[in-house]
């Protein structure tokens, strides 16, 4: 019997700006701070909160330096972060799937 | 543990729905190949004082059946090549890096750059084989053979060409894609037209009474193609990049 796609969901990544972030980095190769706030339409506070999650599970590095002046915060996937996006996505196109075979049957 | 897929954060849909909108997003704002044509041009447009004034040296072999074939090549034209397209790809690097800090986004613009560079001493390096061979060259380069297409391809601009598509497909820029196989059919073509011409054994007529603005169709069409790719490209980013409504 093959394992329900929902237990490949993981409690970390499937979270909207969670994906968003770990989406992000992933085809920018780095991404900086500011740019995943404007993007994900956060406050830096609420975007801090979710990197600290990522980071803690080791999904992604964060690099503080500065460019000049200017304070910059580069977030970076690593490979365990490319590897949670992947499964995520799968298990979430085979949620999908199911989903649409069963709904035809449904009233 | 496994959160609901049904959970505050969003169905699975919506989900998938969100994060390849932001994927569209990063790619949109990484794009930049309006520079890569735009550099391109120039150095092809560069290319016409080296083609011009340049020496030329000739190699000529004697074939089997006691035909003597003949390859010329710009001495000068060649090594402007080599280090134009090799500083060109240095330029392209250093404009994503500047762009990549400026904006918050890095870019996957290394396989290009490295593709690029690598390319182009390849064309450097057939370039040399083959003016040094030039009966093998013939041998190969027989109507409807693989030789022929090499040969082709195996120019500045063939790699040049390549090397686009390459960038096209790391950017999933269809704009580019397009202006790139009209740049290589263009290019292609002309090239194509232009070597035959070096192929024939009676190039050294040729050479005693040389047109020596015979390269220039070649030049002047790429690079016209890559300066008008550059305005389209840049527009169609430009176009995407300005706000709905």
């Amino acid at each position: 019997m093959s394992e329900h796609p929902v237990n490949g969901l993981d409690d970390v990544v499937h979270q909207r700006v969670r994906l968003g972030i770990l989406a992000i980095a992933q085809q920018a190769r780095r991404v900086e701070f500011t740019y995943l706030r404007d993007a994900l339409d956060l406050t830096a506070g609420n975007l801090s909160q979710h990197l600290t999650v990522l980071e803690k599970a080791k999904l992604v590095t964060i690099e503080k330096g500065y460019d000049g002046k200017r304070p910059r915060t580069w977030i970076e996937l690593t490979n365990a972060g490319k590897k949670a996006l992947r499964d995520e996505v799968a298990s979430l196109k085979s949620l999908i799937h199911q989903l649409e075979r069963r709904s035809p049957r449904q009233p | 543990m496994t959160s609901t897929p049904a959970s505050a954060s969003g169905d699975p849909q919506n989900l998938l729905a969100a994060t390849r909108s932001l994927t569209r997003r990063v790619r949109r704002d990484q794009r930049s190949a309006w520079l890569p044509l735009l550099v391109f041009a120039v150095v092809t447009f560069g290319a016409i004082p080296f083609d011009r004034y340049g020496p030329h040296h000739t190699h000529c072999a004697a074939e089997s059946g006691g035909r003597e074939i003949c390859r010329a090549y710009g001495v000068l034209s060649l090594w402007y090549w080599t280090v134009a397209l090799l500083l060109a790809y240095a330029v392209i690097g250093w404009f994503y890096l500047r762009r990549s800090n400026e904006r918050g986004i890095g870019t996957r613009v290394q396989p290009y750059l490295a593709v690029g560079a690598a390319l182009t001493v390849l064309t450097i390096a057939w370039a040399l084989w083959s003016s040094a061979n030039p009966t093998s060259l013939h041998a190969i380069s027989n109507p409807g053979s693989p030789g022929t297409l090499v040969d082709r391809i195996a120019s500045p601009e063939g790699a040049i060409g390549l090397a686009l598509l390459l960038l096209a497909w790391i950017e999933r820029d269809w704009v580019l894609a397009a202006v790139t196989v009209v740049y290589l059919v263009v290019a292609m073509t002309v090239v194509h037209h232009t070597r035959l011409a070096a192929h024939s054994a009676s190039l050294l007529t040729h050479l005693a009474h040389p047109d020596i603005w015979g390269f220039l169709p070649r030049l002047l069409a790429s690079g016209a193609v890559l300066l008008a790719g550059s305005l389209v490209v840049a527009l169609a980013h430009a176009r995407r990049q300005r706000p709905a409504g």
